[in-house]
């Protein structure tokens, strides 16, 4: 009541003296010591009046000037048009000079017209300095009705907010700086509203280097040339549209790093807000990430969380995706080193605990960068669900390895059912002359981990082209196998059943395979190997080390092979007890067999025993259990200071080699396999 | 001749307790004479306890170098205080993983010096500071901390499975763990009892 009462009492002092000052001369001056009405505080007011040819003049000055709570000191007010009327007046190219404690000495453009009859208000401020920019604000008024245009140029965002500080409530003020947010903007927003209530709003934002980090530095933006348009209208709730163009800078929202210069960004939305229950619903959202990806999405939010999201994705170049979308969440694993090729597009469909995705590939290229696996021309369909209904995945592929060895074209049929793929058909690998045939193949994706199981059945592959694939000398036989299940789980293979070598005319056994974090940083294979009925006259044909013939049977048990090199094992080899055949050794077999126990080279040749081409035996064999790099050694059995390794027998002449050193360095003993000259070991007798 | 007879008791009880303790316990000492020879050879000039000479480039030299080295394994297994105190930390696997480490330890290197990477408590590292590291550079160490902890981790159990004692795979990471932050250089960061402390 004190307050209408005062600006009453304002207002009539004020027009009284207008009046007066109008019909008697040609200015007037009005000083006023102090001045309180509510809100309004004035001090050492002084104006004048004046007419001349070009109408009213106006000018006020006061000492200071309190409203709102804000304090403006040196106030001076200079309308060269003044107009004045009962209900009406009105000031045209003001020009209006303050000092305010945060917005410094100002020298603004002003002009306003009020009618009081009509309720029909404007203002116009103009060149206002603020945050290192400028900003100019036009308000219209009519009874509860507004619109205003506000336009600021190169506002310094940090400076703003130093600025707001005194304004805005501290929830949300913390809230802004917790984004350190930093850089020049510009732009205009028209409002329009009726009473405390903005209507409609049209809002078009451009900085050239705007830059943000929250608290951890795990989102950020750095230097964006951003522009933002965004348009909301306000009926019972909020609707907008929205469109976001980043041209430079870079952003990380960990952990993926995106570089706006390499690859701009736009992003454009239209959606809603229901207040009452803190639902926002975003549609139409068309996501493009130029030379990457693009896609089309429809989300929901409520109370912060996200409730639903539809994704589709247009066919994008998987390469560019692997690069900015999937490698930043890969890294040390199985595909964190990857050379793609192809197109893949898709839909994603995720609700609260559900999630379904359909793919399709077109010509996809996957290879391990460190050799270990690769797939090219993989075409069709792959999709996932986590609910209980069925979806189809259908495979097809040219080229597949695993490591070395090569797998030829095939294709899957599968289905998806609860975070569980089945295969609906057996899977054909062709490997080389053979292949190997998967069935009952099963996938299952839990939150512990992955776990997958099959049943194997590897069909007659020849040794000879195996070994060409890998690498290794060339060998004679078949591999072949039936493997009741090979399962994973937790960074583990286990291999039941057995695969059955048919090489060097023997049978070699191998089982109880077991592989560890094939994909870790040491692999760890362990193993049994039984092999029966070797003939030596092969093994030894193959790996050249001269010739011994008769057969042989052995066993390697306890292998563990980490990184893929023998670290221990207990492996015996012995003459065959049943059908031993013809046993005869080379003097180059001898020769050999000395240099790896650690004996001379050329001690045959050297001696007598040259003139013999080959000589018989009863017995030979050695055995090496191999444990922190050191081998201990022996033989068939012992003798005098050491072992034999082979025993002489049948038919002279026949030759003993003894070994006499128990523990052998490995990577010794394996660098004189590869043939090492000097040092004494098995003499020859 | 009772006080003879207890003290015999008591002297075998001993050299049982001896034999059991030998059996049963990390062998601490050696765990941390291992760890300091891995850390020392991957860190290089970075290891601030480094020591004038490598305590094991010693009893190698004064081998007989005529010997064969099949005698010279043969005369370093034999002598049993050696063998005993000794972690044995020379496999293919474990050599293969510090000269990893060691070639990834030039790109880490910058990133412990300006405090991006810290040491953790148990032996591995992880990202401290991700304002230290320039935006374009944030997946490179994502990579290499990534790497890192994975060939830190497959050591550490290497090491026990070497030694034919693969339950002794979280003894050895506790100990790498201790001397990872006793050996890093000035200005790095590690981590005790929950926070932050720098070298």
């Amino acid at each position: 009541m004190l307050v209408r009462n005062s600006q009453v009492i304002f207002a009539t002092l004020f027009l009284l003296l207008v009046s007066f000052s109008v019909t008697a001369i040609e200015s007037a001056r009005l000083q006023i010591d102090s001045l309180y009405t509510g809100n309004i505080d004035l001090s050492q007011l002084d104006i004048t009046f004046s007419l001349d040819e070009n109408g009213l003049a106006m000018q006020a000055t006061a000492d200071k000037f309190m409203l709102a709570d804000q304090q403006l000191k040196n106030v001076a007010l200079n309308c060269q048009q003044f107009k004045i009327a009962a209900k009406f007046w009105q000031c045209q190219q003001g020009q209006l000079q303050f000092t305010h404690a945060l917005l410094g000495q100002q020298h603004v453009a002003l002009s306003f017209a009020a009618n009081t009859l009509t309720k029909d208000y404007q203002l116009e401020i103009a060149q206002l300095e603020l945050a290192s920019g400028q900003l100019q604000l036009s308000l219209q008024l009519k009874d509860k009705q507004w619109q205003s245009t506000l336009n600021i140029q190169q506002l310094e965002v940090s400076s703003l907010l130093t600025l707001l500080a005194e304004f805005l409530p501290n929830r949300d003020l913390t809230m802004i700086n917790r984004w350190q947010p930093k850089g020049m903007v510009s732009g205009t927003a028209d409002l329009t509203g009726n009473d405390s209530q903005v209507i409609n709003a049209d809002i078009t934002l451009r900085s050239p280097d705007f830059s943000f980090s929250d608290d951890t530095g795990n989102h950020v933006g750095e230097n964006l040339d951003l522009m933002l348009d965004l348009t909301a209208q306000h009926q019972q709730e909020w609707q907008f549209q929205s469109d976001l163009t980043l041209n430079n800078g870079q952003s990380y929202w960990a952990p993926v790093f995106l570089d706006f210069q390499q690859t701009p960004l736009q992003l454009a939305f239209s959606g809603e807000m229901q207040s009452d229950n803190a639902v926002w619903h975003l549609r139409d959202i068309e996501f493009e990430q130029q030379g990457v990806l693009s896609a089309k999405a429809d989300l929901q939010i409520q109370h912060n969380q996200l409730q639903r999201l539809e994704m589709s994705l247009a066919p994008s170049p998987l390469s560019s995706i692997y690069k900015w979308w999937i490698q930043p969440f890969v890294p040390a694993t199985a595909v964190a080193d990857l050379t793609t090729d192809g197109l893949i597009g898709g839909q994603l469909e995720w609700h609260i605990n559900q999630l379904q995705l359909q793919a399709d590939l077109q010509q996809l290229t996957i290879k391990d960068n460190n050799g270990r696996f690769a797939i090219e021309g993989l075409d069709g369909e792959f999709a996932w669900t986590t609910a209980q209904h069925t979806v189809p995945v259908n495979l097809s592929w040219q080229k597949l390895a695993f490591g070395a060895l090569p797998v030829g074209a095939s294709s899957l049929q599968a289905e998806v059912t609860d975070n569980q793929l089945i295969l609906i058909e057996p899977l054909e690998l062709p490997m080389l002359d053979g292949g190997l045939q998967i069935s009952d193949f099963n996938f299952q994706h839990a939150d512990t981990g992955s776990s997958w199981q099959f049943e194997g059945l590897l069909k007659p592959l020849s040794m000879q082209a195996l070994t060409n694939a890998i690498g290794w000398p060339e060998m004679d036989g078949k591999l072949s196998g039936v493997i009741p299940r090979v399962s994973y789980q937790n960074q583990q293979i286990d291999i039941d059943g057995a695969l059955q070598v048919k090489v060097f005319d023997g049978t070699t056994i191998i089982k109880d395979l077991q592989l560890q974090s094939p994909f870790g940083s040491l692999p760890q294979l362990y193993g049994n190997i039984d092999m029966q009925q070797i003939d030596l006259e092969l093994l030894t044909r193959t790996f050249d080390f001269g010739k011994i013939s008769g057969r042989l049977d052995g066993n390697i048990s306890g292998l563990r092979l980490s990184n893929w090199q023998p670290v221990e094992f207990d492996a015996q080899f012995a003459t065959s007890v049943n059908n031993p055949g013809k046993r005869r050794i080379s003097q180059r077999a001898v020769d050999n067999l000395s240099q790896i126990g650690g004996g001379a080279s050329g001690i045959m040749s050297r001696s007598f025993l040259q003139f013999f081409e080959d000589f018989s035996y009863d017995k030979l064999g050695i055995r090496c259990q191999l444990k922190n790099d050191v081998c201990q050694m022996s033989g068939i059995e012992d003798a005098e200071q050491g072992y034999y390794i082979v025993k002489g027998g049948g038919l002279p002449p026949w030759i003993n080699v003894k070994g006499y050193t128990r523990l052998v360095d490995w990577p010794d003993l394996l660098a004189r396999l590869q043939a090492v000259k000097n040092s004494d070991g098995p003499i020859i007798e | 001749m009772r006080l003879v007879s207890s003290f015999t008791s008591f002297m075998t009880m001993l050299l049982l307790v001896s034999c059991v303790t030998i059996n049963i316990y990390f062998p601490e000492a050696a765990a941390e004479k291992a760890a300091d020879r891995i850390i020392e050879d991957v860190w290089g000039e970075d290891a601030a306890n480094k020591p004038a000479t490598s305590p094991d480039s010693g009893p190698k030299s004064q081998l007989n170098q005529d010997l064969p080295v099949a005698m010279q394994v043969l005369n370093w297994l034999v002598s049993p205080a050696q063998a005993q105190a000794d972690m044995n930390i020379n496999s293919p696997a474990i050599n293969a993983l510090q000269a990893k480490m060691k070639a990834r330890h030039e790109q880490l290197q910058p990133f412990y010096q300006s405090g991006a990477i810290g040491l953790t408590q148990d032996g591995l590292i992880t990202l401290r500071d991700a304002k230290a590291v320039p935006l374009k550079d944030r997946n490179l160490v994502n990579t290499l901390i990534a790497e890192e902890n994975q060939d830190r981790k497959a050591l550490y159990a290497e090491i026990a499975r070497a030694n034919g004692h693969p339950e002794w795979q979280a003894d050895i990471q506790e100990t790498f763990a201790r001397r990872w932050i006793s050996n890093a250089a000035k200005g790095w960061w590690y981590q005790q009892n929950g926070s932050w402390q720098q070298k």
